[in-house]
């Protein structure tokens, strides 16, 4: 090779050689990249026969099979309530025939709410043949073998429950039974032998009370018995879920199933087939082949639910057990819709923990050993949740998976209800992103390319130099912790200091500040996140800070009026006892000296709100999505959190927390600061409880609208006009990556000293 | 076309860490193939994947048409071709649907992907598998596929890692053909095999990477001249045998 090759160095290159350079610019957005992607994904998985085996052939067996098996459990029930059930021995046809008469005439007796209805019985004693069916339906008689046939044996051995015999009185009396005497012999450890006996003596008694009555009556029409009952039977609403129970876990469980072959084909089999290389070495970010992958597992996920709740509905439907499955109304519209949402939440959530799991694992082998367990995790609070008794409420709406379960199994018994669904909901979507979150970096590692060890405990890698920005993993990360956290310290909360206000508020103060700041420092501490440029700390110009003190002091009249409107649209109901609760707290509030309030839920609760909402989670949004989009989606979370966590939520914060939430994300994005928002902020909360502590005063300077309870039309025309105006002013005077404009002296930014 | 300056990573800390490449430095012009040369473990694939920027350097960059990858990964993996012997094929897909998959990923647009698979189909000799399950392949018919993946998007950079490995004869044959083709179309290409004779027919100039430091660079006129040894195998037995690192020359 001594020629070693022409020499193309000066050589022009081909026009056919030339790479094709179809975006230079930007890095493509996932919607550019994403029907590529999830064409591949889905072709993958859809082909795999063990996907189309759990997509459709369990769904298609196991309905069937459980539907079955329901129903033989369902008639075994209804035979033996139906069925006859005492077996009564008597030796004679007579005797037999007596006997049938008597307890007919007591249970008939016994069907009337008497005595009141004496009168119609003895116009017409026998109204129609349910009583003679009752009876029918109840007791069988049989005649022993034999010709004197050993009474004790036959009730000792069980063969019969009771034994009766019978002498007939031989003379005719006024009463329409004719008497007779019975002796009876029952077994005094037998349940069923005790039960015959009450039910034969209930109805002899019937019969003689009813005798006994009619003849006094005879003598004294106006008499009555001293005690008299009426008896009404209404089926329980709290149904016990029993054999039902099962369906939601089993509709549950049986979608997820369907998400975990796909999720270990597009991870881990990725890597063990050593296709995982070339496909990073497509110039698309990694984020975005995660996403595609938890799209084609969702996808798959969602079939299978979607599989799986046809084949349950044609089951049952073919079946007929709708009434017994979703009581009187059968499959109605809304709980198919409500199941849905369900079905989709839990997709959502469960497609993320599987990608989470398996994006770590190298082999299909490995990924099996984890989702074992998960499986079982999942299987077993499921029985639990079986458990009568069990709702969806307090802490358990938030607890991932059990939520879920609890929900679907509230849905099916239609005990579900709007609030703790929304926080399951929620809470869950959020555990969704976490684990995304997780999942992209798990599948992000220089590991996972190289086919070296990539597992959870890279995840607890700290970077290696430090970071200016907080990345949207961290964010999610916070979020989904700040959910659990945040019931757990409230009902420690509760537990502990209800007793004084003082200390509660306290407390509070202090679990707030834990949750709120210190949770989110302590991820940025780890993850080497420099606080301050990252949760965009600087001053800023003169001009915001007069804005956003107009703003504080300004928009409570808004605020308050927003309430009002929710409440008036119907949106939500507040129960008079409701309304009382509220009404209590706020009576034990003003005991509390007004200083103390503004300092924990004015000061403390303002700035610790937005170090969290606007220094971390905001900053962590704006690095995937542009800024105004960010502020959006930050001020709904913002107003979700204070639905969810509000003591004793109501859905009527929403609006107003949302709005408020959405101004002060977008004040911190067109700022550039935490800062201007913390203030107007803790304006804000001062000034609403400084108004409720006033409240006697201010109801009296709105006589005018009392009734209504509306603020004078001054104030709110006041409201709107500071509010659009400061928000104009800030607008016009800043940039959308939140540089200010200078008009007055522009002060530099902290941060942008060189390092 | 290629610059690749003082590239080092290390894996792992403390008493376990190991340098895998150390301050490696070279450059590939347009039209020149460039063999990386080396025992096991001397560093190659970590290389590449540097190059390619699947794994972050510990310090060290590489430019490829201007473009940093430590700046620029986007860019600099949409110049690259990668060929290696490990990749696999996603066996429920056709080689037809892996390429119109890869072309769509590097960005091509419809009419350049059918292009652009109709071109490979014919210049690798794909047509009579074009439309069958990759699972169904046989070896050769695997590689020619991986092979013709590498340039679904026409890449002025071409990095091969031991790109006969496992192959017979003719499908060794398929990848000098192959190379050969590149380095008519003027593209830069970087080998890597431990295979040392083949080496020696296929590349113009060579880096022999011993322990993840360059020991030797040249075309085999200058490294015969060095050496004083006529074959790069015997080379690699002195590196073997010399207790001492040696350094780079020039
Ligand atoms: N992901 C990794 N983690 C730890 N060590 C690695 C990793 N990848 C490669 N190495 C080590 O780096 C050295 C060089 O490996 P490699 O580049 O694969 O060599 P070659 O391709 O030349 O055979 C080897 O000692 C190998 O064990
Ligand atoms: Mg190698």
């Amino acid at each position: 090779m001594s020629g070693s090759g022409p020499d193309h160095d000066s050589s022009p290159r081909k026009a056919g050689t030339r790479p094709f350079r179809t975006e230079k610019t930007a890095a493509r957005s996932f919607l550019h990249n994403a029907p590529v992607l999830m064409k591949k994904e889905l072709r993958e998985t859809l082909r795999d026969r063990r996907t189309i085996v759990t997509l459709l052939a369990m769904p298609i067996l196991l309905y069937p099979l459980l539907g079955m098996l329901f129903r033989f459990v369902a008639i075994g029930q209804s035979k033996s309530q139906n069925e006859p059930q005492y077996i009564i021995s008597i030796v004679t046809d007579a005797e037999a025939l007596w006997l049938n008469s008597a307890l007919e005439a007591g249970e008939a007796i016994l069907r009337e709410n008497w005595p009141d209805r004496l009168t119609a019985m003895e116009a017409n004693p026998n109204p129609d043949q349910t009583p003679a069916e009752a009876v029918a339906s109840m007791v069988r008689m049989v005649k022993p073998d034999g010709d004197a046939p050993d009474v004790r044996t036959l009730v000792a051995s069980m063969e019969s429950d009771l034994v009766i015999r019978v002498e007939l009185d031989t003379v005719e009396q006024q009463s329409r039974v004719r008497g007779g005497k019975i002796f009876v012999t029952a077994c005094s450890d037998s349940v069923t032998s005790q039960e015959a006996l009450r039910y034969v003596e209930d109805r002899i008694q019937a019969t003689n009370l009813f005798s006994l009555f009619k003849q006094a009556r005879f003598q004294n029409p106006s008499i009555q018995l001293p005690v008299r009952a009426e008896y009404e039977l209404v089926a329980s609403n709290r149904k016990s879920k029993g054999f039902l129970g099962l369906m939601p876990l089993v509709l549950l469980l049986m979608t997820v199933t369907g998400g975990v072959y796909p999720a270990i084909d597009l991870t881990a089999g990725e890597r063990e087939r050593d296709t995982l290389e070339t496909l990073v070495a497509l110039p698309i970010p990694r984020v975005h082949l995660l996403f595609a992958k938890y799209i084609a597992v969702l996808t798959v996920t969602l079939m299978t639910g979607f599989i799986n709740s046809i084949a349950m509905s044609a089951t049952v439907f073919v079946l007929q057990m709708e009434t017994q499955l979703f009581g009187e109304a059968g499959l109605t519209p809304t709980f198919m819709l409500s199941l849905a949402v369900v079905l989709v939440v839990f997709a959502l959530f469960y497609s993320a923990v599987l990608l989470a799991i398996t994006s770590s694992s190298r082999s299909f082998k490995e990924a099996q050993a984890y989702l074992i367990p998960l499986m079982l995790m999942s299987i077993s609070p499921g029985l639990v949740v079986l458990l009568p008794g069990w709702h969806l409420e307090g802490v358990l709406a938030v607890i991932p998976l059990i939520n879920m379960l609890l929900l679907a199994g509230d849905l099916f018994t239609g005990t579900a209800s709007i609030l703790p669904a929304t926080a399951a909901v929620v809470s869950t979507l959020l555990y969704a992103a976490g684990a995304l979150a997780l999942a992209a970096r798990l599948f992000g590692n220089d590991a996972v390319a190289t086919g070296s060890r990539g597992t959870w405990s890279d995840l607890f890698q700290r970077p290696p130099h430090a970071q200016t920005k907080i990345s949207p993993g961290l964010a999610a990360t916070g979020m989904a912790a700040l959910f659990p956290l945040y019931f757990f310290f409230m009902g420690l909360l509760n537990r502990t200091s209800a007793a004084q206000p003082e200390h509660r508020l306290i407390l509070g103060a202090v679990v707030t500040i834990l949750l709120f700041a210190v949770l989110p420092a302590g991820l940025c501490l780890w993850q080497k996140v420099r606080i301050q440029p990252a949760w965009r700390i600087r001053a800023v110009s003169a001009q915001f800070w007069v804005a956003v003190i107009l703003l504080g002091l300004g928009t409570w009249p808004l605020i308050y009026e927003l309430v009002l409107a929710t409440r008036s649209l119907g949106l939500v109901n507040l129960s008079d006892s409701r309304l009382q609760q509220v009404a209590e707290i706020l009576e034990r509030w003003k005991q509390v000296p007004l200083p103390l309030m503004i300092c924990t839920l004015g000061v403390i609760t303002g700035i610790s709100e937005e170090i969290f909402f606007r220094g971390f989670l905001l900053n962590g949004l704006r690095e995937i999505l542009r800024p105004n989009v960010s502020a959006v989606v930050c001020g709904i979370l913002f107003g979700l959190f204070h639905v969810i966590a509000a003591d004793g939520a109501t859905l009527e914060r929403f609006l107003p927390s949302a709005a408020l939430g959405i101004v002060l994300s977008w004040i911190a994005v067109r700022t550039g600061s935490v800062l201007p928002g913390m203030l107007m902020h803790v304006l804000h909360n001062s000034s609403l409880l400084a108004l409720a502590a006033y409240q006697g005063q201010l109801s009296q300077l709105m006589v005018a609208n009392a009734d209504q309870e509306h603020l004078p039309m001054l104030w709110l025309t006041g409201s709107a006009a500071i509010v659009t105006g400061c928000l104009f002013w800030v607008w016009r005077t800043s940039s959308e990556n939140g540089s200010s404009i200078p008009v007055l002296t522009p002060i530099p930014a902290v941060n942008e000293l060189p390092k | 076309m290629i610059s690749v300056q003082q590239l080092t990573r290390q894996f792992g800390d403390g008493p376990d860490a190991v340098l895998a490449v150390d301050h490696l430095s070279f450059e590939v012009p347009p039209g020149e193939v460039y063999g990386l040369l080396g025992p096991n473990g001397a560093g190659k694939t970590t290389t590449l994947r540097m190059v390619l920027g699947l794994l972050t350097p510990t310090s060290g960059d590489v430019e490829i048409l201007g473009y940093r990858v430590s700046e620029h990964a986007d860019e600099v993996k949409r110049q690259i071709g990668l060929v290696s012997a490990s990749a696999g094929l996603y066996q429920w897909l056709t080689p037809r649907e892996i390429l119109e998959f890869f072309a769509g990923g590097y960005g091509l647009d419809p009419e350049q992907v059918q292009h652009q698979v109709e071109r490979l189909a014919d210049l690798m000799d794909l047509r009579r598998f074009l439309d069958r399950r990759s699972a169904t392949l046989s070896t050769g018919q695997k590689q020619r596929v991986n092979l013709a993946r590498a340039l679904v998007h026409d890449p002025p950079v071409v990095l091969l890692d031991e790109p006969t490995r496992g192959l017979d004869v003719v499908g060794s044959q398929v990848v000098f053909d192959f190379v050969n083709t590149l380095r008519s179309e003027g593209k830069a290409i970087v080998v890597c095999t431990h295979q040392l004779d083949e080496a020696e027919r296929l590349c113009d100039r060579f880096g022999l990477l011993f322990r993840g430091r360059l020991r030797y660079e040249g075309t085999l006129q200058d490294l015969r001249e060095q050496t004083q040894r006529a074959t790069i195998v015997e080379m690699f037995l002195d590196l073997l045998r010399s207790p001492q690192p040696v350094e780079v020359s020039a």
